[in-house]
């Protein structure tokens, strides 16, 4: 988790006060029955700024490289596209894509 | 130089000539050539036989010839060729194959010829293109503008009929009607070639809906070798780190079409599957986020960067031209993680203590340097201090100068400073004046009183622990630990009276069965031996009773009636249940109560325990035929181990390397214990054993046991001196030894020791002691200072 205050929405200099509040949020919004992976995101992010050494020990030490959880966090954070679907002609362009990668088996029927 | 090889001639094979042979002759030949499966020359025969009879009785060979030509050449993925062959052979033979031109056609990258074919193939009388062919000219057919080759296709085939509904569909949801969309696909029927079409668009309809279930569901309804699978792949991928893993795999088009159905921004796709890609090179991962700052937030782009930087610390000016400058401070924490990130914990440790100089506010106390003061003593925690010239106990006495609240350091601190008793009294003396009610610090203070025979101060903090956590078991414990003890020192000072009424303050602790089980046996043991022998047995036996385990009720009662010194008689009753105890079957509950007993007892400062002890070695032997968990045999050996109890230490670490074999500890345990923890001499098969569990050792990464295993084979060894495979303890310093340079780490070591016994003598020489200079040296002396009215150090103190 290297993007905790973001999941949470909040500024790097967030109090205990603010992340509690921004915690409590989204649990309300994610709850652990129906959202269980929102909830898990949100969890580790709280737990890991909850305090003030938390906080400090995560300004100071924390060091690695984004791994697969980051960057699904990434997604999470990150602004949903402006529109839902395949623009026009994407879907077109796939499949001619698609059938230049193609080959049909060749086979003689009459033997 | 090398002489160049003569390069080989090619000799030109010279043609046979067939225009000589018989007809008959050339069939045999044609015909043993198809036969053999070597249709290019057979091909080359029929032809020549064809030159010569040109009756049309050779027709079907060459037919055969070329077909299997076309499909050996297929089979190669020589579509071109094949297809030369193809138009060869109609123009020999005069037989069409619509579907094999079709398919040549198509496989050749010629689209709009194969789809012109396609009526050919759809004619009556010729035979009809399988299901495959059919939904891929369908996809064929959606994928660009071929309406003219579409109104050639016979009108009365589905291909055709359900082409405008398909096509009309699709630029419906492309425009976002999705409606005019639904409208369309429900005209293609199932046995359409756009059935998959169908599916597809119903599973985007779904998702733009946001009914992820229900797109999942239907995306899997979809075949991989269906030509519209393409399409409908992203949506049968449920999880963020699939579609992230999809994204990474695919590029130009499929990967605007993949970014746009997992609804990311195309900008923040490309950054995931960059990072994805390029997981492994901190370098290309920074880059990437460089490149792609604006794909997300600026905050959170910095973040990331920030994390990368002690891994690629050269992108540091790269960073600072992008996010804007770093503090000096900044800069020597990235550096010195960096160092920490590349194994070099000295250079870390050095970069380390610039970062501290570097924190703007000098002098001051900071909970920024108390962290970092911290950090460095986790750092080098598991070195020892002569090996980093760091003085462990010295590091954390900063932390705490600079970060007085900070409980953890505090009880790190006890650990470390336990072995200088005088230090570790004063320092749970602070902590508890420091933390009064902090049940942590309370159990610690207990311990120090109990370990400093401060019977009764231990019962008042225990009964204030009580007050602050009344359910704490172990105060409850270390309460009627610290009455027991008490009334023990009371005893062995002849105020027996006295000791009466401290085992009548254990007996009343309200706390769980097995410590109350003790108070009364003790109670009951003292009372038999000064008063009331019948009231005694009654209290005794009450304890028995309430302890659940007979083996630990024995063990307790035989060690209690050492410390009392009981009369002979007595001792010799309960040696005698101890022996019969020998005889029952053990269970886990008794071993787990036997180790808490022995440590119960040593807490208390008993050394009866194993005289009292060893008359169980028969019991204990029959306990480890009993099944454990790994943890939990693991957790005994090491028990009696660290006891040297080695009679009990074998069986257990015999069961233990039956039971889990590829655990190297046990094999460690079972021959430490054959050789009485190396008092004996180790035989050859124990040397094998034990080199074989080193090896596995290694393998498992557990450098303690390596080195565990290389300090008993060094030190006890047949044969006297085993040479040893590797050093024992330290890695760096065996690489120092294999260094070339040794001579001058020589030189530097023996400059740094005369520094530093320059140093020492200086610092005598001041009547100070050398450094640290908060450690709890410091502390000691500031009693005598205080004494001679200087105060000096005073200040220091008054710090915590």
């Amino acid at each position: 988790m290297k993007i905790p205050f973001q999941i949470l929405g909040l500024n790097s200099d967030a109090d205990d006060e603010a992340i509690k509040n921004a915690y409590l949020t989204g649990v309300k919004k994610y709850s652990p029955d129906q959202h269980p992976r929102e909830f898990q995101r949100l969890r580790a992010a709280y737990e890991m700024i909850k305090t003030p050494e938390a906080r400090l020990s995560f300004r100071l030490f924390a060091a690695s490289l984004p791994d697969m959880d980051d960057l699904c966090d990434i997604l999470a954070v990150a602004a949903p596209a402006d529109k839902t679907g395949p623009r026009a002609g994407v879907m077109r362009k796939t499949l001619r894509e698609n059938m230049k990668r193609r080959k049909l088996p060749v086979e003689k029927k009459d033997g | 130089m090398a002489k160049k090889k003569p390069k080989r001639k090619r000799t030109k094979q010279s043609k046979k000539d067939y225009s000589t042979y018989p007809v008959k002759v050339l069939a045999n030949m044609a015909e043993g050539k198809l036969t053999a499966g070597c249709f290019g020359q057979a091909v080359d025969l029929y032809k020549k036989l064809l030159k010569k009879d040109s009756s049309g009785l050779y027709m079907s060979g060459i037919n055969k010839a070329y077909t299997g030509r076309i499909l050996e050449l297929a089979a190669k993925s020589m579509y071109k060729e094949a297809l030369i062959f193809y138009q060869n052979m109609v123009s020999m033979c005069g037989i069409a194959d619509h579907a094999l031109h079709l398919t040549l056609l198509f496989n050749s990258g010629r689209f709009e010829q194969a789809l012109k074919i396609l009526p050919l193939c759809l004619q009556a009388g010729s035979t009809p293109p399988n299901k495959e062919i059919m939904e891929v000219m369908a996809a064929l057919l959606l994928s660009n503008d071929y309406h003219d080759l579409v109104n050639q296709l016979p009108a009365e085939s589905l291909i055709r009929a359900h082409y405008p509904f398909a096509l009309q569909a699709l630029e419906e949801f492309e425009a976002g009607n999705f409606a005019g969309a639904e409208e369309n696909i429900r005209k293609i029927s199932f046995k359409s070639p756009y059935k998959d079409f169908r599916i597809v668009l119903q599973v985007l309809l779904a998702t733009g809906r946001g009914e992820g279930d229900k797109a999942f569901a239907l995306a899997r309804k979809v075949a991989p070798e269906s030509p519209f699978y393409s399409l409908a792949a992203p949506c049968s991928l449920e999880k963020d780190s699939e579609k992230i893993e999809a994204l990474s795999k695919v590029k130009g088009t499929e990967f605007d079409y993949y970014s746009t159905v997992f609804n990311i921004p195309a900008a923040t796709a490309e950054l995931v599957a960059g990072l994805h890609k390029n997981a492994a090179n901190p370098h290309k991962l920074f880059e990437c986020l460089i490149k792609n700052v604006s794909a997300v937030d600026r905050d959170l782009s910095r973040e990331l960067c920030r994390h990368i930087l002690p891994y690629a610390p050269k992108m540091i000016k790269r960073f600072q031209q992008e996010f804007g400058p770093l503090s000096p401070f900044e800069v020597n924490r990235i550096t010195a993680l960096a160092h920490e990130v590349a194994g070099d914990t000295p250079e870390a440790v050095e970069i380390w203590h610039d970062a501290l100089e570097s924190w703007p506010q000098q002098g001051k106390k900071s909970l920024v340097k108390g962290a970092i003061w911290r950090h460095l003593f986790h750092l080098v925690r598991d070195i020892p201090d002569f090996v980093t010239g760091l003085n462990k106990v010295s590091l954390l006495t900063e932390s705490l100068f600079h970060d007085p609240d900070h409980k953890p350091a505090y009880l790190q601190l006890f650990k470390c400073s336990f072995p200088v008793r005088r230090n570790y009294y004063k320092l749970v003396e602070m902590a508890v004046q420091h933390f009064p009610d902090d049940v942590d610090i309370l159990l610690e203070a207990i311990k120090a009183a109990v370990s400093k025979g401060a019977f009764k101060k231990a019962s008042r903090l225990a009964a204030r622990l009580l007050e602050v956590d009344p359910l704490n078991i172990k105060a409850g414990s270390l309460l009627i630990e610290a009455h027991l003890s008490h009334g023990h020192k009371l005893y062995r000072a002849g105020k027996i009276e006295l000791a009466r009424r401290e085992f009548k303050k254990a007996v009343r602790v309200d706390c769980r069965n097995t410590d109350s089980a003790f108070a009364l046996i003790c109670m009951g043991l003292f009372t038999m031996i000064t008063s009331d022998e019948r009231e005694g047995r009654r209290l005794f036996a009450q304890g028995r009773e309430r302890a659940g385990s007979r083996a630990a009720a024995a063990l307790g009662a035989a060690i209690e009636a050492r410390v009392l010194k009981a009369p002979a008689a007595l001792r010799q009753e309960l040696g005698k249940e101890l022996k019969a105890v020998n005889k029952t079957e053990p269970d886990r509950d008794d071993i787990a109560q036997i180790i808490t007993l022995i440590k119960k007892a040593e807490r208390m400062g008993t050394n009866k325990v194993m005289p009292a002890g060893s008359i169980l070695n028969a019991f204990m032997a029959n306990a480890a035929k009993l099944k454990y968990e790994e943890v939990e045999l693991k957790g005994y050996c090491d028990f009696f181990s660290a006891r040297n109890e080695y009679k009990w230490l074998k069986p257990f670490a015999a069961a233990g390397v039956t039971s889990y074999p590829n655990n190297p500890f046990f094999t460690y345990y079972h021959v430490l214990a054959l050789t009485a923890g190396g008092r004996n001499p180790l035989s050859r098969k124990s040397v094998i054993r034990l080199e074989e569990a080193q090896d596995l050792a290694a393998e498992q990464g557990n450098c303690d046991l390596e080195d565990l295993i290389d300090d008993l084979l060094a030190e006890n060894y047949y044969g006297g001196g085993y040479p040893g495979r590797q050093m024992p303890f330290n890695r760096d310093l065996r690489s120092m030894l294999n260094s070339p340079d040794l001579d001058e780490i020589i030189d530097e070591f023996g400059a740094d020791l005369e520094r530093i016994i320059d140093d020492e003598v200086e610092d005598e020489d001041e009547g100070v002691p050398w450094e640290p200079e908060r450690s709890f040296v410091d502390i000691d002396t500031a009693g005598e200072e205080k004494s001679k009215g200087k105060g000096k150090n005073k200040k220091q103190l008054d710090l915590f």
